[in-house]
C-alpha cells in the first residue's frame, strides 16, 4: 500500500503541475487554455533539441527549454489570446484549440510520432527502503512541486509585479482604473504559464514518454484535477491533484485496473456532488 | 459552331484516351496506414515498406511494362480517418489495398472493402479479423489466436511457469490476446494468478504490477502496443520485479528498446522477424536498404508488410489488375518472403510461423538472441 501511495503521490504532483499553468492563464482571462497540454509537451520537446540536437548537459537544456518556452508564452499570446481579448470567451477557448492543433502538427512535423524519453537530472536511480521502491525523479518532483507551491504563494502576495499579477486576474478593469498595464500583465501571466509547462515538461520527460499526442491526456488529468480541486483555485489543484493521482494507483491496484477509469470518474463525480465547488472552489454569484 | 463542336469531340477524345493510356501505364494499389498521430511509429515503418517494394519493382520494369502507383494515404488515429482515407483510395480505382494494421480501423473498413469488393491485404495480429467471413481480407502476419499461444505455451513450457500473470491494453488487440492466453494455459493446466488492464494511453502502470507482486506471479505475459509496452517493462524494472517478462511483439521495436534502456535485460519477446539482428545475408541487405532510404531502423512488422506488398505484386503480375482475379490466386498460391513462407488458410491468415526472442544489453544497447522458433506453415 506504501507503494502505491507513493507512486500516486508523484503522480499527484505532475498532475498539479500541469494544472498550474492552466490554472494561471484561467484566472488571468477567464478562458479555458486548451493546448496547455502542448506548452507542456513542447517543454520537454525543447529539452530534447538541447540536449539531443545541440548536445548540451541538462542544466542548460533546462535553461534553453525556459527561454524558449517564455517566448513561446509571447508568441501564443499574440496570436490566440491577444487579438481575440475583446471577443466572447468561447473565441479564445477556440482559439487555444487551434493552437492545440498546430504545436500537436508542429511537434508530429519536426519531432516524428516516435515517443521519446528526456533523462531526469537524478539519473534512473531508485531507493529501496525497507521494501518499498522510491524513484530518485519521484523524490525530485515532490520536492520541485512543493517548492513551487510555496514560491507562488511568495509571488502572488509579496512581490509587487505578483500583486498586480492578482489584481488583474481578480478585476482587469479596476486593475487598469488603478494604473496597472493589463497587456503587460495579460503576457507575464502567459510567460508564467509557458514557465511552469517548461518545468512540467521536463519532470513529466523522464517518466511519461513524449510523442505528440501526450498533450491530450496531460490535458484531461489537467481538467480532472481543477474541477476536484474548485475551478481557478491554487490550493485546490495541489488537493485534487495528490487525490487523482493516489486514487487512480490504489484502485487499479487493489479494486480493478480494468474499470479504474470509470471507478476514478465515479469518484470525481461522487465529490462534486457532496462538494460542487470542488475541494477549494468559491461560491460565486452571477447577475441574472 | 461548328468548329467548337470538332474541339470538343477532339478534346473529348483526347481527354477519354489520356485516361486510357494513363490507367494502361500504371497499376494503382492502395496503401492506408497511419502516417500521423502516435499510431504513426508503427504505421509509417509499414508504408515505407511498401513504397520500397514498389521502388524494387519498378526499377525492374514494374509489371509486365506497367509502374506500381501507390496511392498513400494517412488513416490518422481514429475510424473516421481509415474510411476518409479507403474514400480518397477508392476514387484512384485502385485494384487492391494495402492495409492499415490497427484492428479498429480495418474493422470499420470492412463494409466498403466488401461493397467494392477488393482485396485488403495487412499485417495485423487481431484474432477476430479474420472471423468476419470478409472474403476480401487476407492477413499476412501471425495472428493472435497462434501466436499467443506460443507465447503460453513458451511461458509454460520453457519457463516452467506455474503463477503466470497476464498484463493487457484494453483495446480490441488486447482483448482478443487475452482471451486467446487465458484458454491456452487453461489447456496447459495453468490458472493465471493476475490478470490486470490499462488503457493504451496509461502513463503509470505501478497499479496494476503492483497487483501482479502482490499475486507473487512467476512470469509476466504482456499484450500491448509499443508505448504501454514500454511504460510496463520499465516500470517493472524500476520497481525491482524480477520475474521474466514474456512481451507481445511491440516489444521488439527499436524505439521501445530506447525508452526501456536496461529495462530490456532478458525480456522475451514474441516476432514474426527481426530485421535488425537476423544473420540471414537477404535480411541483413533488405534492412540496409531500408535504413538508407528512409533514414530510420525497421520493426519486425514492416519485414511481413514488405512480404504482403511483393506477394500482392506478384499475383497481379499473374492475374492483371483484376480485383476478383486477385483474391482468387491469392487464396490458392503460396510465397516465400523475407520472413517466411506464407500460404493462406480457409480463414484467409496467411501467416504461422513465429519466433520468441530473448533480449541482452551489450554496450547499452538491447540484441535478441532467438530463444525458439516456431512453424506451422503447411
Amino acid at each position: 500500500m506504501i507503494q502505491e501511495i507513493i507512486s500516486g503521490l508523484a503522480m499527484g504532483c505532475v498532475y498539479a503541475l500541469v494544472s498550474f499553468g492552466f490554472v494561471l492563464v484561467y484566472n488571468a482571462v477567464g478562458a479555458v487554455n486548451f493546448a496547455h497540454g502542448e506548452l507542456v509537451m513542447f517543454g520537454g520537446y525543447f529539452g530534447l533539441i538541447a540536449t539531443s540536437w545541440m548536445h548540451l548537459p541538462l542544466w542548460a537544456a533546462f535553461l534553453f527549454s525556459l527561454v524558449a518556452m517564455a517566448g513561446l508564452g509571447i508568441v501564443y499570446n499574440r496570436v490566440a489570446y491577444y487579438p481575440m481579448r475583446q471577443r466572447p470567451a468561447v473565441t479564445v477557448i477556440i482559439a487555444t484549440i487551434g493552437m492545440g492543433i498546430l504545436l500537436r502538427n508542429s511537434a508530429l512535423a519536426l519531432f516524428g510520432p516516435d515517443p521519446v524519453k528526456l533523462k531526469s537530472f537524478l539519473g534512473d536511480h531508485v531507493f529501496d527502503v525497507g521494501g518499498v521502491i522510491i524513484l530518485q525523479h519521484h523524490v525530485l518532483i515532490i520536492a520541485v512541486t512543493i517548492a513551487l507551491f510555496i514560491g507562488q504563494s511568495f509571488f502572488f502576495s509579496r512581490t509587487s509585479i505578483g500583486r498586480k499579477l492578482e489584481a488583474t486576474a481578480q478585476d482587469q478593469e479596476t486593475a487598469r482604473l488603478m494604473g496597472i498595464n493589463v497587456n503587460r500583465m495579460i503576457t507575464l501571466t502567459f510567460v508564467l504559464s509557458a514557465l511552469l509547462a517548461s518545468i512540467a515538461g521536463f519532470l513529466l520527460g523522464p517518466i511519461w514518454f513524449r510523442d505528440p499526442d501526450v498533450g491530450l491526456i496531460v490535458i484531461l488529468k489537467a481538467f480532472i484535477v481543477i474541477v476536484i480541486g474548485g475551478f481557478g483555485s491554487i490550493r485546490g489543484i495541489l488537493a485534487g491533484g495528490l487525490f487523482l493521482g493516489v486514487i487512480e494507483v490504489l484502485v487499479a491496484s487493489h479494486l480493478t485496473s480494468e474499470y479504474r477509469d470509470v471507478i476514478s470518474f465515479l469518484i470525481l463525480i461522487a465529490v462534486l456532488i457532496v462538494l460542487p465547488q470542488g475541494f477549494f472552489g468559491e461560491k460565486v454569484a452571477q447577475k441574472v | 459552331m461548328k468548329g467548337f463542336k470538332r474541339m470538343s469531340v477532339f478534346f473529348a477524345l483526347a481527354l477519354v484516351f489520356g485516361q486510357v493510356r494513363l490507367s494502361l501505364a500504371e497499376i494503382q494499389v492502395g496503401v492506408i496506414g497511419s502516417m500521423t498521430s502516435g499510431l504513426a511509429q508503427l504505421g509509417q515503418r509499414q508504408i515505407n515498406s511498401a513504397i520500397l517494394a514498389a521502388e524494387e519493382w519498378n526499377a525492374r520494369g514494374g509489371i509486365k511494362g506497367e509502374k506500381i502507383k501507390l496511392v498513400v494515404e494517412d488513416s490518422g488515429d481514429s475510424t473516421t480517418m481509415a474510411i476518409t482515407a479507403l474514400d480518397r483510395v477508392l476514387s484512384r480505382n485502385p485494384c487492391a489495398i494495402l492495409g492499415p494494421i490497427y484492428s479498429f480501423q480495418l474493422f470499420a473498413l470492412f463494409p466498403e472493402v466488401q461493397k467494392e469488393k477488393i482485396v485488403l491485404m495487412s499485417t495485423s495480429g487481431t484474432r477476430e479479423l479474420t472471423q468476419k467471413n470478409n472474403p476480401w481480407y487476407f492477413r499476412l502476419y501471425p495472428h493472435d489466436g497462434f501466436i499467443k499461444r506460443v507465447c503460453a505455451t513458451f511461458a509454460v513450457e520453457e519457463l516452467k511457469s506455474r503463477r503466470p500473470a497476464l498484463m493487457c491494453v484494453t483495446t480490441e488487440y488486447g482483448k482478443s490476446g487475452h482471451e486467446i492466453l487465458v484458454e491456452t494455459l487453461r489447456k496447459l493446466g495453468v490458472m493465471p494468478v493476475a490478470q490486470t488492464w490499462h488503457n493504451k494511453d496509461d502513463k503509470d502502470m505501478t497499479g496494476q504490477l503492483m497487483a501482479v507482486k502482490r499475486a507473487n506471479a512467476d512470469v509476466i505475459i504482456s499484450q500491448a502496443h509499443p508505448p504501454d509496452t514500454a511504460i510496463l517493462l520499465k516500470q517493472q524494472y524500476e520497481l525491482g520485479i524480477k520475474v521474466p517478462h514474456v512481451a507481445s511483439s511491440a516489444a521488439s521495436m527499436p524505439t521501445v528498446h530506447e525508452l526501456v534502456g536496461p529495462g530490456m535485460e532478458g525480456v522475451y519477446v514474441e516476432a514474426a522477424a527481426e530485421p535488425n539482428y537476423d544473420p540471414d545475408p537477404m535480411m541483413q541487405a533488405w534492412t540496409k536498404r531500408y535504413v538508407d532510404k528512409f533514414n530510420t531502423r525497421p520493426d519486425s512488422f514492416a519485414v511481413p508488410f514488405y512480404d504482403a506488398a511483393n506477394f500482392l505484386f506478384e499475383t497481379i503480375r499473374a492475374v492483371g489488375p483484376d480485383r476478383s482475379k486477385i483474391a482468387d490466386l491469392l487464396r490458392k498460391n503460396r510465397y516465400k518472403g523475407l520472413a517466411g513462407n506464407y500460404a493462406f488458410d480457409q480463414e484467409q491468415n496467411g501467416a504461422f510461423f513465429a519466433m520468441m526472442l530473448q533480449y541482452h544489453r551489450k554496450d547499452g544497447k538491447a540484441v535478441p538472441a532467438v530463444a525458439k522458433k516456431y512453424d506451422f506453415t503447411k
